[in-house]
């Protein structure tokens, strides 16, 4: 990569177009760089590479995809099914799962090979890593966690939330490659059908300085931004006890999860800005809304110590300190319906 | 880069070095940096940006090059910034000082010129450890943040904070790349919806009618 890159603002070609002029070759295309899990894609690898698609459709040139890790030369060649051109394979025992430090050194080099005008990644713990250190070793522009994406007059425009996902900014990216995190589970991976030649790429990993020592996973659960429903308990639960909520999804076999702090540590609240969100708007059922088991399990469930609102009746019974005394005087002055006038 | 993992007296500044307190903002970021002097810091820097706007990647290139004058051991910054919520600085500084770092750390234990943390990662944690000099960044839960003490407070106000024009700092900041375009406001969250029913039987079954027909996720 020559730092010597000039973005045209279009104007020249037919219709929006990337040309970065770096010596006599344009710089065209995309680079999408996936995630393994397990050896096997994540989701948002194909949203990326699908991302990737709609963009390189748009400045013209090849849509690569990056697959990094060990043993992932067999399911590399799934990239093509979402339209990879080429697909860029690092297979490489220090690039496992969790080794962060090195799959950056192999994502510096993937996109030096590929030579893009776009890298698109995933915004995931790996991939906001290796975005924010790939944007810095290349001097190139960056918009992380990105929920839409558009090339406009030759430039890419990401949309993205800022100030906690309060606002939705549209920033423009100048320079090259414009590197765009998109954020899991924004986008849609449509399938496509690409040439998909696989091609294996030795990375020079001498450089790493950061080893893993230990990982640890929370078996049996499926993570939060690959799930396609989530359940939410909040305070309604009374406590810690989340075993209903845990009930409700084995009855309707969907993916379940609570949040990871209780809701005692979380002040009393939900913690909503947990820094990983499910999905831009996740859609969520609130206990004690609704009554969600099968006639054929009544009596037997639920137990009938879960009558609504139990926080407050527990505090009642048992701890009535002057904490839960002026919660409970202050909620009943806040509830009282405001006075009727008489016409 | 604000939090400091100042917890309990004994486990301060266990590297017994000096500790600094960066932050590169106007006037404004002076109260940031007050509160990191109160609660322990020995050194304050601003760096003045003189009214230019600096993206995520030339903020991180001004910090780096102040911060490589120094000889620092541990560099500490705040895993992600409140307002464009970027992700970048941290990681970029470590790019820009040739440094290891790591990410989202909420554990840590250093000694022996090596640093090991834990790190988030979807749906588990990582340890990892590397060598001093190094960056980490900081998510909720790696401590608790103490409270500045009001003799600190007062002590705070009297020291001098040393404000680095960024004219003056040598550093080339570079031309901004990202710019924001437009702002607007996400789409309204739907309502939730309160079903309605004779009793729980009924409730249930409009519930499970909903859930299979408009929501299909059963």
């Amino acid at each position: 990569m020559t730092p010597t890159i000039l973005i045209s603002s279009g104007v020249n070609h037919d219709g929006p177009r990337i040309n970065a002029i770096q010596g006599e070759n344009y710089v065209t295309g995309c680079i999408a760089f996936t995630e393994l899990v397990d050896g096997a894609f994540k989701t948002i690898s194909f949203e990326s590479i699908s991302t990737a698609k709609a963009i390189a459709d748009n400045i013209g040139g090849p849509l690569v995809a990056a697959v990094m890790g060990a043993g992932v030369t067999a399911t590399a060649s799934q990239a093509k099914e979402y339209g990879a051109d080429r697909i860029l394979v690092a297979d490489h025992e220090e690039l496992k799962a969790g080794q962060l430090d090195a799959c950056i050194a192999a994502a510096a080099q993937l996109v030096e090979k590929a030579d893009p005008a776009v890298v698109v990644i995933g915004s995931t713990a790996m991939g906001k890593d290796i975005a924010a250190r790939l944007s810095a070793r290349l001097g190139a522009p960056l918009a992380m966690d990105c929920v839409a994406v558009r090339v406009e007059n030759g430039q890419v425009v990401a949309t993205r939330p800022m100030y906690g996902g309060k606002v939705l900014a549209d920033v423009s990216l100048t320079g090259s490659p414009a590197i765009v995190a998109i954020r899991p589970r924004a986008m849609e991976a449509v399938a496509a059908e690409g040439a998909g030649e696989v091609e294996a790429v030795t990375v020079d990993l001498s450089g790493v300085r950061v080893t893993l020592i230990e990982k640890q996973m929370e078996t049996g659960k499926i993570e939060l931004t690959e799930a396609d429903v989530v359940v939410t308990g909040g305070r309604g639960m009374g406590g810690n006890d989340y075993s209903v909520v845990e009930a409700w999804p084995r009855f309707w076999t969907v993916p379940w999860v609570r949040p990871a702090v209780p809701w005692t540590k979380a002040g009393g609240r939900f913690p909503i800005r947990s820094g990983k969100p499910a999905r831009s708007w996740p859609p969520t059922c609130m206990w004690p809304a609704v009554f969600p088991v099968p006639f054929s399990t009544w009596p037997a469930w639920p137990p009938r110590v879960l009558s609504w609102p139990s926080t407050r009746t527990r505090m009642h019974r048992f701890s009535p300190n002057a904490i839960s005394v002026s919660w409970m005087i202050c909620s009943r002055s806040c509830r009282r319906s405001p006075p009727k006038w008489r016409s | 880069m604000m939090r400091w993992p100042l917890k309990k007296p004994e486990n301060q500044n266990r590297l017994g070095r000096q500790r600094y307190g960066f932050s590169v903002g106007p006037e404004k970021a002076v109260e940031a940096l007050r509160t990191a002097l109160a609660m322990g810091a020995d050194t304050a820097v601003r760096i003045d940006p003189e009214g230019k706007a600096l993206d995520g990647l030339a903020t991180a290139r001004v910090l780096a090059g102040e911060l490589k004058k120094g000889n620092f051991d541990l560099i500490i910054a705040g895993h992600r910034a409140v307002d464009d919520d970027n992700f970048q600085v941290g990681p970029a500084v470590a790019e820009f000082m040739d440094t290891p770092h790591i990410s989202m750390v909420i554990a840590q234990t250093i000694g022996d010129g090596k640093i090991r943390c834990t790190r988030t990662i979807e749906g588990g944690t990582l340890v990892l450890e590397t060598a001093l000099p190094a960056l980490i960044t900081t998510q909720r839960g790696l401590n608790e943040p103490r409270y500045a003490s009001l003799p600190g407070i007062m002590k705070a106000k009297k020291k001098p904070i040393d404000t680095r024009p960024l004219s003056a700092t040598g550093t080339d900041p570079g031309d901004p790349m990202v710019k924001i375009l437009a702002l607007r406001l996400p789409p309204e969250r739907k309502r939730g919806r309160v079903i309605d029913g004779d009793g729980p039987a009924a409730k249930a079954a409009a519930l499970v009618k909903i859930l299979r027909e408009e929501a299909k996720v059963i």
